[in-house]
C-alpha cells in the first residue's frame, strides 16, 4: 500500500515538472520582437561573416594572447646562466685551492696526472647538458 | 645553496661541494676536484658550467656507495629541468634534495635503543 502510494506521487511529481519544463513552448507568439517573427532578410552577408567567424576568431586571438604573453616577457629576462661571468663559485669543500680559482688544483696536489687519473677511476656519479 | 649544501652534508655524512663556473676540463677537470679534495672517497662534487650548459656529478668512492649513478642521474636530470627554464640556484638547490634524500642514513631506531 506504502508502496503504491510512492510510486503515485512520484508519478505525479514528474508530470508536474514535465508541465513546468514543457509550459513556456504553448506559449502565443504575437509580438513583433519574436524569434520566429523576425525577418531573415534583416542579417547581411557582412553582419553574418562578423558574428559567425569575427567572433569565434576573436576569441581564438584573445585566448591566444594569454597563453603567449606570459612567455614574451620571460624571454626578455636574462637567466641566472646568460647572466654568469665566469668566475667560478664554490660553495662547500674543504679546498682552499678549490675555492679560489677555477683552474684544477688536483693535478698539482696530487703530483702528477696519473695520480689523479687513479683516484678519479675510482669516483662515480653522471654527466649531463641542457 | 649555502644552506642545502650544509644540510645535504649533516643529512648524509658526506662531503658536498658545488662549483659554479667554467669547466674547461670537462669531466677529468671535475675528478681532478675530487682528488683534490681533504676527503676525495667522501665527496660529491657537483660542477656546473653555465656557459658550456654541462653538469658533471662526481663521487668518491665512499660517496659511490651511498648514491650510486643511478641516483646522481636522476639529480642530474632534476637539475636540468631547472636549468632549462633559468633556474640555476633552484636546480642546484632541488638537485642536491634529490642526492640528500638518497644518500640520508638509514635510522634504525630498534638497535638504537639496546
Amino acid at each position: 500500500m506504502l508502496t503504491r502510494t510512492r510510486a503515485a506521487l512520484a508519478a505525479a511529481l514528474a508530470l508536474v515538472l514535465c508541465v513546468l519544463v514543457a509550459a513556456p513552448a504553448s506559449a502565443t507568439v504575437t509580438g513583433p520582437t519574436s524569434v520566429i517573427d523576425q525577418d531573415p532578410s534583416v542579417m547581411t552577408v557582412g553582419q553574418a561573416l562578423l558574428v559567425f567567424a569575427g567572433i569565434p576568431l576573436l576569441v581564438v586571438a584573445l585566448v591566444w594572447l594569454l597563453v603567449s604573453a606570459p612567455g614574451w616577457t620571460r624571454d626578455g629576462r636574462p637567466s641566472d646562466a646568460d647572466a654568469w661571468t665566469g668566475d667560478a663559485v664554490v660553495v662547500g669543500g674543504s679546498t682552499p685551492e678549490v675555492r679560489a680559482g677555477s683552474q684544477p688544483a688536483a693535478l698539482d696536489a696530487a703530483g702528477t696526472e696519473e695520480a689523479a687519473a687513479e683516484d678519479a677511476a675510482e669516483t662515480g656519479g653522471t654527466s649531463a647538458q641542457w | 645553496m649555502a644552506r642545502a649544501v650544509d644540510s645535504a652534508d649533516a643529512a648524509t655524512g658526506l662531503s658536498f661541494v658545488v662549483r659554479v663556473g667554467v669547466l674547461d676540463g670537462g669531466r677529468a677537470e671535475a675528478e681532478a676536484l675530487v682528488a683534490s679534495e681533504a676527503d676525495p672517497h667522501g665527496t660529491v662534487l657537483v660542477a656546473v658550467d653555465p656557459l658550456a650548459k654541462r653538469l658533471e656529478i662526481v663521487t668518491g668512492r665512499r660517496a659511490a656507495a651511498v648514491l650510486d649513478d643511478r641516483t646522481c642521474a636522476l639529480a642530474s636530470l632534476t637539475m636540468t629541468t631547472s636549468f632549462v627554464a633559468g633556474d640555476l640556484v633552484g636546480g642546484v638547490c632541488r638537485g642536491l634534495q634529490v642526492l640528500t634524500d638518497h644518500g640520508r642514513a638509514v635510522v634504525h631506531r630498534h638497535l638504537d635503543t639496546l
